[in-house]
C-alpha cells in the first residue's frame, strides 16, 4: 500500500508541474502585456508613463526570460511561497486560504446533490432497463449533460429569484445563498454520473454472482443493494475523483455567474488583472487539491475492490 | 422430494449484437427484451404456449424436449459435451434462466409444478427445497464478499442469527476442507478448488431435498474428486434427489445410479450407470466413452467424429446425431427418432431407454453357432459372437486357435460346416458376392496374400475399383487421396512400384490402402501388423484407429497379443481349442479376466513365466 501511495505521489509531482508550466506558458502568450496591465491597476491610466511600466517589468521580474521566470516562480513554491499578489501585493496563499472554504463548501454540497439524484435514480433505471422510468430519467440526464452549465445557473436564477423570489440572486452567506449555485454545479454532475451508475449497474447485473444471489433466495431488494451496489460503485468512485475535476472547472463559471467569493472567482478576477502570481499560485492550489482527491479515491477504491486491495499489498 | 422435467424446451433468443452491446447508449431500442426477472417470468409463461418449434429461425434451441426424473434418495448424472444444454438444464430447475431464454414444459418439485411460479413464489423454494452447486467459472461468487458470509447468507436470510449462522457456514466448510482461517478470504484469493468446494458448501448449507450439481469436479485433483464423491453419495443415502451434470464419466458412474446422455439439447439414451459404461446403446455414448479418458482403459482416445449440429432451431429434421452417426441409414436424415424402451418391456421396466431409429447400435454381423473342420481336425466348435455397428472387435488366441478361419468365414471366403453367419440381416453365404465385396474389406496376414506381384502400386489399389467397374477418370485421384491417407508418397514413382521394391511397412500400408478403396464398411484384419516392427506397427495401428475413427467403420482385429489387443479394441473375443473362452469389453477382460486361459495371455504378454 506504501508503494501504491509513493508512485501516485511521484504521479502527482509530475501532473501539477506539467500543469504549472502550462499556465505558466498560456499567460505568457496571451495578448496584452502585463507589466502595463499591473502599471494600470496600480497607478491608474490616466498618470501612467512608459518608465513606470519599465520599472514594474524589473521589479517583477517580468523581462528574465521565460524558463528563468518559471524556475524562479518554482523554487519559491516549493519552499512555499507563492510570492505576492502583483495587484494589492497580498501574499497569494492567505488569499487562496481565504477563498479556499467558500469553494469546497460549494463542492461538496454539489457532489452531495449529484450522488443523491445520481445513484438512485441509476439504480432505478438499470433494474428497469427501457421501462418508462427509465427512459424518462435518460432522457433528463442526456438534457443534463448537453446543458452548459452557465445556461442552467442563469435559468435557475431568473426562475427562483427573479420570478419566484425563493433564493439571493447572488452572494455568500447563509443556507439559502448556496442552493442555487450546488443545483446547478451538481445536476450537471448527476447526469454523467447517473448514466455510469445506470451502465455500470447494468454489467453488474449480467454477472453471474447476481444469478448466485437470486439463485439463493435472496429478494430483489437484498440482490440489488447487497450484491449488485458495491460491485457497481467500484467504477462510480473512480469516477467521482474526476467528477471532483469537473467540480472545480465548473466553479470558476458559477462562482463568477453567483458572485461566490470561492478560488474560482478568485482566478477569474485574477486573469482579468494579469495578476500573474495569483494565477500561478491559484492554479497550483487547485492541482494540487485535484491530485490529493484523486489520491484519496484511489484508496478508498481499493477498499471497496477486495482484488485490488490484495493486489497493492504485494 | 423429487426433481422432474417434463417435455422441457429452453431457446435462447439471439441478440442483435450490436443492440445488446451497447450499453446505455440505445435508450430506445430493444423494448420488447425484457431484463427484468420480475417482467421476464411472465413473459416466459405467456410464451408457454405458443412457442412453435420450427418456424423461428432467431433462436437457438439449447434443450429440446427434455423429460427427466431425479426421485429421492437416487442419483442421476447428465453427460454431455460443452455446449450440450447442461447448465441450461440446470438453471431451469430453479428457474433462473438468462432473460433471452424461452421456455416451456413444466418443471416439478415433487407435484408442485414451478415453471409458472413468479421471482417471488420462486424465492421461498430456491435454496431451501433445492440448491445449485453452479458450474465454477468467472464469477460465480460475488467478488466483494468474503466466502463465509456468502455461505452463510441463505442462513442468516431464513432468521439465522449472524454468529450462528457464521458458525455453522464455518464448519461445513471444514467439512469440505477448506481450512478455517481461509474461510474469511475473498473468492479471488482461494484456488478454481477450493471455490468448488465453498459452491458446494454453500448449495449444502440449507440442507435442501434436491441438489443441482453443475459440474462439481471440474477443477479439483483426483484425490479431492473422490472426497466430494463421497459427499455426494452421503447426500444420496440422506434422501436427497442429486442431479449430477458432468462431462467426467467416471465421475458420472462413481455417483450415480443412472446416466442421461444429453447431446446438442436432447437426451439420447437413459441407462443405469455400469451398463452405459459397459455397454452404451446409443453411437453417440460409445464414442463418448471412446473420447474419455479412464484409468482402467487402455485404448488410445478416439474423439467424436465431426461436429455437433447446427443449433438454429428448426435446422435439423432428422436424427440430431445422424451426421456424426456410423451407423445412419435412411430415415435417419428425415424424421426424428423416439425414445425406445430398452428392456422392451414398455414402462415397466427401469425407464432406460435410447433414441434411435435402429434401437442404439446395432448388430453388424452375427455369427450363429458356427462349427468348422479342416478333415479330422475340427477347428471351431460351435461359435456364436457377434460384431457391432462401428465396434472395434479384438480376436485373440494362440497360433493355430482357429482365428484366422473365423475371420475368413465371416468375410464369406469360406464357408462354415455348421451354423450360419448373418451380416446386415442377411446370411453371408445369400448375399451378392460383388456387393458383399463392396462393404467389407480384408487385410491379410501377409501383404503378399493381398497383392500380386505383378502389380504396380497403382494397379494393386485400383484393381477392386476395376472389378467393381468403378475404374473412371477419378479413379487416380481417388487412389492417391487413399495413399496420403495411409501416409504414404502420391508421386507417380512410388505409384509404379513394384511389392518387392517395397518395405514390409509400405507393402502393408498399400494393402490397407487398398482393402480401404471401396470404402467398406466392415473392415477385417489378419495379424496385419505382427510380422512388423514395433514402430511401424505402432505407426499402421494408430493409422487403422484414425481411419476407424473418421469413417466409422466396423472393424474386426486378428491378433495373438493381448497387449496389443487392449490398446486398439473395444472389445475382446479369446478364442481357445475352438471356442470362445472370453468375451467383453476390453478394459474388462484385461482388469479382471475370467477364464485360465485369458489370464494366461495376459500375463504372456506381460513377459512373465509362464509354467
Ligand atoms: N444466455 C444465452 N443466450 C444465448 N445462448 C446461450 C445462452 N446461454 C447458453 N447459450 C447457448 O446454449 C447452448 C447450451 O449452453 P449451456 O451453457 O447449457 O452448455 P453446457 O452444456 O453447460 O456447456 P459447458 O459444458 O461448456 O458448460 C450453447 O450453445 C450456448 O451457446
Ligand atoms: S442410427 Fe440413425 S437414429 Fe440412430 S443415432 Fe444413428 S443417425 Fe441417429
Ligand atoms: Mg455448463
Amino acid at each position: 500500500m506504501l508503494t501504491f501511495i509513493l508512485k501516485r505521489m511521484c504521479l502527482m509531482f509530475i501532473v501539477i508541474l506539467g500543469v504549472t508550466m502550462m499556465t505558466f506558458l498560456i499567460m505568457h502568450f496571451t495578448p496584452g502585456d502585463p507589466a502595463e496591465m499591473i502599471a494600470m491597476a496600480r497607478y491608474g491610466v490616466d498618470d501612467l508613463t512608459q518608465e513606470d511600466i519599465e520599472w514594474i517589468r524589473v521589479q517583477e521580474g517580468l523581462d528574465a526570460p521565460l524558463h528563468i521566470q518559471y524556475i524562479k516562480w518554482l523554487n519559491h513554491a516549493i519552499h512555499g511561497d507563492l510570492g505576492c499578489s502583483l495587484i494589492n501585493g497580498q501574499p497569494v496563499l492567505s488569499e487562496i486560504l481565504v477563498r479556499f472554504p467558500a469553494t469546497i463548501k460549494l463542492a461538496a454540497v454539489s457532489m452531495l446533490v449529484a450522488l443523491i439524484i445520481a445513484i438512485p435514480v441509476g439504480i432505478i433505471s438499470a433494474t428497469r432497463q427501457y421501462s418508462l422510468t427509465d427512459n424518462v430519467s435518460m432522457m433528463g440526464a442526456m438534457l443534463g449533460v448537453s446543458m452548459p452549465n452557465f445556461w442552467l445557473g442563469l435559468l435557475l436564477i431568473l426562475l427562483f429569484s427573479v420570478h419566484l423570489g425563493w433564493f439571493p440572486v447572488c452572494g455568500y452567506g447563509g443556507f439559502e445563498y448556496i442552493i442555487l449555485p450546488a443545483l446547478t454545479l451538481g445536476t450537471g454532475m448527476a447526469a454523467i454520473t447517473t448514466r455510469l451508475t445506470r451502465s455500470s449497474m447494468l454489467e453488474v447485473l449480467r454477472q453471474d454472482y447476481i444469478r448466485t444471489a437470486r439463485a439463493k433466495g435472496l429478494s430483489e431488494k437484498v440482490v440489488i443493494s447487497k450484491h449488485a451496489l458495491k460491485n457497481a460503485l467500484i467504477p462510480i468512485v473512480t469516477v467521482i475523483g474526476m467528477q471532483f475535476g469537473r467540480v472545480l472547472e465548473g466553479a470558476v463559471i458559477i462562482e463568477t455567474i453567483f458572485a461566490w467569493p470561492g478560488i474560482g472567482k478568485l482566478l477569474v478576477d485574477s486573469i482579468y488583472a494579469r495578476d500573474f502570481a495569483m494565477i500561478q499560485g491559484g492554479v497550483l492550489f487547485v492541482a494540487v487539491i485535484f491530485v490529493i482527491v484523486n489520491l484519496v479515491v484511489d484508496i478508498s477504491y481499493t477498499y471497496l475492490d477486495p482484488r485490488i486491495r490484495y493486489e497493492g499489498v504485494k | 422430494m423429487t426433481l422432474k422435467f417434463k417435455d422441457l424446451t429452453v431457446k435462447y433468443t439471439m441478440f442483435d449484437t450490436l443492440k445488446d452491446g451497447g450499453g446505455d447508449i440505445n435508450i430506445n431500442s430493444n423494448t420488447n427484451i425484457n431484463t427484468n426477472s420480475k417482467t421476464n417470468t411472465n413473459n416466459n409463461s405467456n410464451s408457454n404456449a405458443n412457442t412453435d418449434t420450427n418456424t423461428d429461425t432467431n433462436t437457438i434451441t439449447a434443450l429440446d424436449n427434455i423429460s427427466l426424473e431425479i426421485n429421492k434418495g437416487e442419483c442421476v448424472a447428465v453427460i454431455g459435451e460443452s455446449g450440450s444444454g447442461k447448465s441450461t438444464l440446470v438453471l431451469a430447475s430453479m428457474k433462473l434462466l438468462a432473460s433471452n431464454a424461452l421456455m416451456s414444459g413444466q418443471i416439478f418439485l415433487d407435484d408442485v409444478d414451478i415453471s409458472d411460479m413468479t421471482d417471488k413464489e420462486m424465492e421461498q423454494l430456491r435454496w431451501n427445497k433445492i440448491s445449485i452447486v453452479f458450474q465454477n467459472y468467472g464469477d460465480v461468487l460475488n467478488p466483494v464478499h468474503r466466502i463465509i458470509d456468502q455461505v452463510a447468507e441463505p442462513l442468516i436470510k431464513n432468521g439465522e442469527s449472524r454468529s450462528v449462522a457464521l458458525e455453522m457456514s464455518g464448519k461445513m466448510l471444514d467439512h469440505l476442507k477448506i481450512k478455517t482461517g481461509r474461510d474469511v478470504l475473498f473468492p479471488h484469493q482461494i484456488s478454481a478448488g477450493e471455490r468448488q468446494r465453498v459452491l458446494m458448501a454453500m448449495a449444502l448449507i440449507t440442507d435442501p431435498d434436491i441438489l443441482v450439481l453443475d459440474e462439481p469436479v471440474s477443477s479439483v485433483d483426483a484425490i479431492t474428486k473422490s472426497y466430494l464423491a463421497k459427499v455426494i453419495k452421503q447426500q444420496v443415502n440422506a434422501g436427497k434427489a442429486v442431479l449430477l451434470i458432468t462431462h467426467d464419466l467416471s465421475f458420472a458412474h462413481l455417483c450415480s445410479d443412472r446416466i442421461a446422455v444429453l447431446y446438442s439439447g436432447m437426451i439420447l439414451e437413459l441407462l443405469p450407470s455400469q451398463k452405459l459404461l459397459d455397454a452404451p446403446c446409443h453411437p453417440y455414448t460409445r464414442a463418448l466413452v471412446r473420447s474419455f479418458p479412464m484409468m482402467e482403459r487402455a485404448k488410445d482416445l478416439a474423439g467424436v467424429r465431426g461436429a455437433p449440429p447446427s443449433k438454429i432451431s428448426g435446422a435439423t429434421r432428422g436424427c440430431i446425431f445422424q451426421q456424426r452417426c456410423t451407423q445412419s441409414i435412411d430415415i435417419c436424415s428425415q424424421k426424428q427418432p423416439q425414445a425406445m424402451s430398452i428392456d422392451g418391456s414398455n414402462g415397466d421396466g427401469d425407464g432406460s431407454y435410447v433414441v434411435c431409429h435402429r434401437g442404439g447400435i446395432a448388430t453388424m454381423v452375427c455369427v450363429n453357432n458356427i462349427s468348422k473342420s479342416y478333415g479330422d481336425i475340427e477347428v471351431l466348435k460351435d461359435i456364436s459372437i457377434t460384431l457391432d455397428e462401428g465396434e472395434i472387435l479384438a480376436l485373440v488366441g494362440e497360433t493355430g486357435s482357429g482365428k484366422t478361419t473365423l475371420a475368413y468365414l465371416t468375410a464369406g471366403t469360406i464357408k462354415p460346416d455348421g451354423g450360419k453367419i448373418v451380416f446386415r440381416g442377411q446370411e453371408v453365404g445369400t448375399i451378392d458376392k460383388k456387393e458383399f465385396f463392396r462393404t467389407v474389406g480384408i487385410i491379410y496376414q501377409s501383404p503378399k496374400d493381398s497383392i500380386s506381384h505383378r502389380f504396380t502400386v497403382l494397379e494393386a489399389i485400383a484393381e477392386p475399383l476395376r472389378i467393381h467397374g468403378l475404374f473412371d477418370d477419378s479413379s487416380v485421384q481417388r487412389i492417391k487421396d487413399a495413399l496420403n491417407e495411409v501416409q504414404l508418397p502420391d508421386e507417380d514413382y512410388f505409384m509404379q512400384k513394384y511389392p518387392h521394391e517395397l518395405s514390409g511397412g509400405e507393402l502393408q500400408r498399400v494393402a490397407i490402402a487398398r482393402a480401404l478403396i471401396l470404402e467398406p464398411d466392415l473392415l477385417i484384419a489378419d495379424e496385419s501388423t505382427s510380422f512388423l516392427d514395433p514402430s511401424v506397427q505402432a505407426k499402421i495401428l494408430k493409422l487403422l484407429l484414425d481411419l476407424q475413427n473418421n469413417r466409422g467403420i466396423s472393424m474386426l482385429f486378428v491378433m495373438h497379443d493381448i497387449g496389443v489387443a487392449r490398446k486398439v479394441s473395444d472389445r475382446i473375443a479369446v478364442l481357445h481349442n475352438g471356442m470362445i473362452v472370453e468375451n467383453g469389453p476390453s478394459h474388462r477382460v484385461i482388469s479382471n479376466p475370467q477364464h485360465f486361459y485369458t489370464k494366461l495371455l495376459i500375463d504372456a504378454s506381460k513377459g512373465n513365466e509362464i509354467e
